[in-house]
C-alpha cells in the first residue's frame, strides 16, 4: 500500500484557512430615516391619546356601558397604536438583521 | 420571508463562498493581494426595513381616514346641531393621525427608493478607500502611472455617435459599472491564477529532481 502513495514533493506547507486575512466586504451603511420614524413613533402616541381620550375627556361614564363613539375611539385607537408599534419594531429588527449579516 | 430568499441568494453571499473554496490552496500573499478587488462587491442594500416602515404608516394613515368619516357614518352627532366633544376628538385626533402617517409614508417611501437605486461609485470605493487631497492624489498620480492602460471598451463607436448617445447617460453607468466589476473580478482572478501556475511549475521541478536523484541512487546501488 505504501508504494501507490506518491512521495511528499513539496516542502512548503500551505496556509489553512485560518491563516488567511479575513475578508471585509464593502458595505455602504444607509442613512436611517429618522423623520419617518418619529413620525411613526408620533402616530402610536396618538394612537394612545385616542384609547384614552374617552375617559380622560370625561365623556364616558364611569362603570356605564360603553357607548358607540368610545368603542370607535378604543377600537380604532387600539389598531393604531398597534400597528405603528409593530412597524417600528419591524423595522428595527430588519435592520438589526442586516447589520448582523453585513455590518462589520 | 422573501428579503431572507433574495439576501442569501446575493452576490456577495456567492463571493463570500467562491472566496473560501479558492483561498486554501492559495498562499497569504497572493489572497492579500486579492483583498481590494474583493472590497469593490458591495452587500444588497436593507430594503426590508423601510418597507414595512412604509406599509406600517400607509394603514395608519388608514386609520385615521376612518376617524375622520366615523362621526358621520355611525351617526354620533344624532341630529344635533353642534358637534359633540367625543366627534370632535376624533376628526382632530384622525386629522393629525392622517396628516403625520402620510408624512411618515413619504419619508420611508424616499428611503426605499434611494435604497433601491443602483449605485454606480464602485471604482471610487475600489480605488479610493480613504479621502485625500487634490495635492495628494496629483502625487499618487504622478508617482504611479498605470503600468496597462484599459482598451477602450466601445472601439467601434464612432464621435458622431457618441455625440448622439450623450444624453443617454444610464446605459453609459450601466456599462462602466459592469467593466468595474469585471476588472476588479480580473484583478482578484490574475494573482490566483499566477500563483497557480508558479506552483504547478515548482511542484514540476520537484518532482524532475526527486527523478534524478532516484536515478542517481539506482546507478550507484
Amino acid at each position: 500500500m505504501s508504494a501507490n502513495v506518491p512521495a511528499q514533493r513539496c516542502d512548503r506547507i500551505e496556509p489553512g484557512r485560518a491563516e488567511l486575512p479575513s475578508i471585509s466586504v464593502a458595505v455602504p451603511r444607509p442613512k436611517a430615516p429618522i423623520t419617518a420614524l418619529t413620525g411613526l413613533f408620533l402616530v402610536a402616541l396618538l394612537g394612545g391619546w385616542l384609547i384614552a381620550a374617552p375617559f380622560v375627556l370625561g365623556d364616558q361614564a364611569r362603570g356605564a356601558l360603553w357607548t358607540t363613539a368610545t368603542r370607535t375611539d378604543v377600537a380604532t385607537g387600539a389598531a393604531i397604536a398597534g400597528i405603528a408599534i409593530l412597524g417600528l419594531f419591524g423595522y428595527l429588527a430588519a435592520a438589526i438583521t442586516w447589520l448582523a449579516r453585513y455590518g462589520r | 420571508m422573501t428579503a431572507t430568499t433574495t439576501e442569501s441568494t446575493s452576490p456577495t453571499a456567492q463571493v463570500e463562498e467562491d472566496t473560501d473554496s479558492m483561498a486554501e490552496p492559495c498562499t497569504a500573499p497572493v489572497a492579500s493581494a486579492a483583498l481590494p478587488a474583493l472590497a469593490a462587491i458591495q452587500a444588497p442594500a436593507p430594503v426590508v426595513a423601510p418597507y414595512l416602515g412604509l406599509v406600517a404608516s400607509v394603514l395608519c394613515a388608514l386609520g385615521g381616514g376612518w376617524l375622520l368619516l366615523a362621526p358621520y357614518a355611525l351617526d354620533i352627532r344624532r341630529g344635533a346641531t353642534k358637534v359633540p366633544r367625543t366627534a370632535a376628538v376624533e376628526l382632530e385626533t384622525g386629522a393629525a393621525i392622517t396628516a403625520v402617517a402620510l408624512l411618515s409614508a413619504i419619508f420611508f417611501a424616499a428611503a426605499l427608493f434611494s435604497r433601491l437605486r443602483p449605485r454606480v461609485d464602485l471604482a471610487e470605493c475600489e480605488t479610493e478607500p480613504e479621502i485625500e487631497t487634490d495635492q495628494e492624489t496629483a502625487e499618487h498620480q504622478a508617482a504611479e502611472p498605470d503600468p496597462e492602460p484599459e482598451p477602450d471598451p466601445e472601439p467601434e463607436l464612432e464621435p458622431d455617435a457618441e455625440a448622439e448617445s450623450a444624453p443617454e447617460s444610464e446605459p453609459r453607468t450601466t456599462f462602466a459599472a459592469a467593466s468595474n466589476s469585471s476588472r476588479a473580478l480580473r484583478e482578484m482572478l490574475t494573482p490566483l491564477v499566477a500563483a497557480l501556475a508558479a506552483d504547478l511549475r515548482s511542484q514540476e521541478q520537484a518532482g524532475h529532481d526527486q527523478e534524478r536523484g532516484d536515478q542517481r541512487r539506482r546507478q550507484e546501488s
